[in-house]
């Protein structure tokens, strides 16, 4: 997986805040969602491999190695490389115990991901509900409600009632499409966080499968003579490991911390919620009312 | 145009009909009203749908989240189902304008009292 590969096939279409824009997009925004969701179960199950794998020619390449050390001429003569190759074969276990570590809360965060993947669903079922359907119902009851044809023929005191008491419904109902139109809008925003979320923790992990793969090969071809060569990729891989857990936490703490700061959002909602224009003090008109 | 007589027999039988047209097409809306209300109310939001974290990060931004949504949810549920109703009122209203039309001549006063608030 190439770097960012996944951010650039999940990013999301642009948003130029008209109102008529999120009933396309969110249909496309769900399919990307998925998709991320996939990429992250495949990223699992790569990286699960690769640990298997690595664990399998690590764990090889010590057996060779305590072989080779027990059959070496040099280490009936010379102790200090007896020494010096346990050393290092100590400091490769201990390196592999870190990057199991490192591999356990990568593969934690990624299976958290995933199963949030599923309650974030419905977060976009209801965005589509309120761009689409809603939408849509309460423009065609708008619509529908100005007087037939024929009520010309009716005059009086009771029809100019009737006329502002029927603005007064038309009113309310231009009132609660704008919130379910907010809503929709907002509600997909925030989906888009979460998209952007899985989107960053599959680039980031996706960028750790290199030096799996050549921390494989080391160890593969890895012999006692060449233990420290050895013991260096693991090294390097355990850092890589060890910073890519590091950012994928930090990468959850900023999903949070971006959604809360939607503060704009949050303040649009609020305030579609206490915009009572076209209401009687908050509440629907009544036909009774005066 | 200003000489129409709106208060021949005839104008009030169209003008009647077409309140009690009227008054159907606004029970009809009720319907879908209701419709609009029963669909907003099945949008609920759990917390969990907010965030793809895991709890242990994610619960003080999804909880204002939740709340901030929660309010509007329950907000047009409110609104609808209070227009659920008062669309069917409105219908209400409508037959009860056409009845007060039929007896009312050009010089007779409609009671408005009566139509609305059906008194």
């Amino acid at each position: 997986m190439s770097d960012h590969g996944i951010r650039h096939a999940l990013t999301p279409p642009p948003t130029d805040g008209k109102a008529d824009t999120e009933a396309d997009q969110i249909p496309q925004i769900i399919i990307l969602f998925r998709k991320g969701v996939d990429l992250l179960e495949q990223l699992v199950e790569q990286i699960r491999d690769a640990w298997n794998h690595l664990l399998k020619e690590v764990t090889a390449f010590l057996a060779r190695a305590s072989q080779e050390v027990q059959n070496s001429f040099w280490a009936r003569v010379v102790e200090w490389w007896t020494d010096e190759i346990a050393h290092l074969l100590d400091e490769i276990r201990r390196r592999l115990e870190e990057i199991r570590s490192g591999v356990d809360r990568i593969l934690t965060t990624l299976q958290q991901a995933i199963s949030g993947a599923v309650p974030v669903g419905s977060l976009f079922e209801r965005a589509t509900v309120y761009v689409t359907t809603l939408n849509r119902e309460l423009s065609d009851i708008s619509g529908d409600m100005s007087g037939g044809v024929n009520l010309v023929y009716w005059r009086g005191p009771a029809r100019d009632s009737y006329d502002k008491k029927l603005q007064d419904q038309v009113n309310a109902v231009l009132n609660t499409h704008e919130k379910v139109r907010n809503t929709g809008r907002w509600l997909a925003a925030v989906g888009k966080e979460n998209m952007t979320y899985l989107a960053e923790l599959g680039d980031r992990v996706a960028a750790i499968t290199g030096p799996f793969v050549a921390a494989i090969a080391n160890a593969s071809q890895a012999t006692a003579g060449n233990a420290p060569q050895a013991l260096f990729s693991l090294h390097s891989l355990s850092e890589v490991i060890g910073q890519a857990a590091a950012e994928t936490l930090q990468y959850a703490i900023n999903l949070a911390k971006r959604i809360a700061s939607v503060t704009d959002q949050i303040l649009t909602l609020q305030d579609g919620i206490s915009n009572n224009a076209g209401l009687e003090d908050g509440k629907w008109p009544q036909v009774a009312g005066a | 145009m200003g000489d129409y007589n709106y208060y021949t027999k005839q104008s009030i039988e169209v003008a009647t009909d077409a309140i009690r047209e009227e008054s159907k097409k606004w029970y009809r809306l009720s319907d879908r009203m209701e419709r609009v209300c029963q669909t907003t109310r099945s949008l609920s939001l759990e917390l969990a749908a907010f965030m793809v974290v895991d709890p242990v990060t994610g619960p003080i931004a999804a909880a204002d989240l939740k709340r901030t949504y929660d309010g509007m949810h329950n907000k047009l549920t409110t609104l609808f189902q209070q227009a659920t109703k008062e669309l069917e009122l409105f219908g209400d209203a409508l037959k009860r304008a056409a009845d007060a039309y039929e007896r009312s001549d050009a010089n007779s006063a409609v009671n408005l009292n009566e139509i609305w608030k059906g008194k």
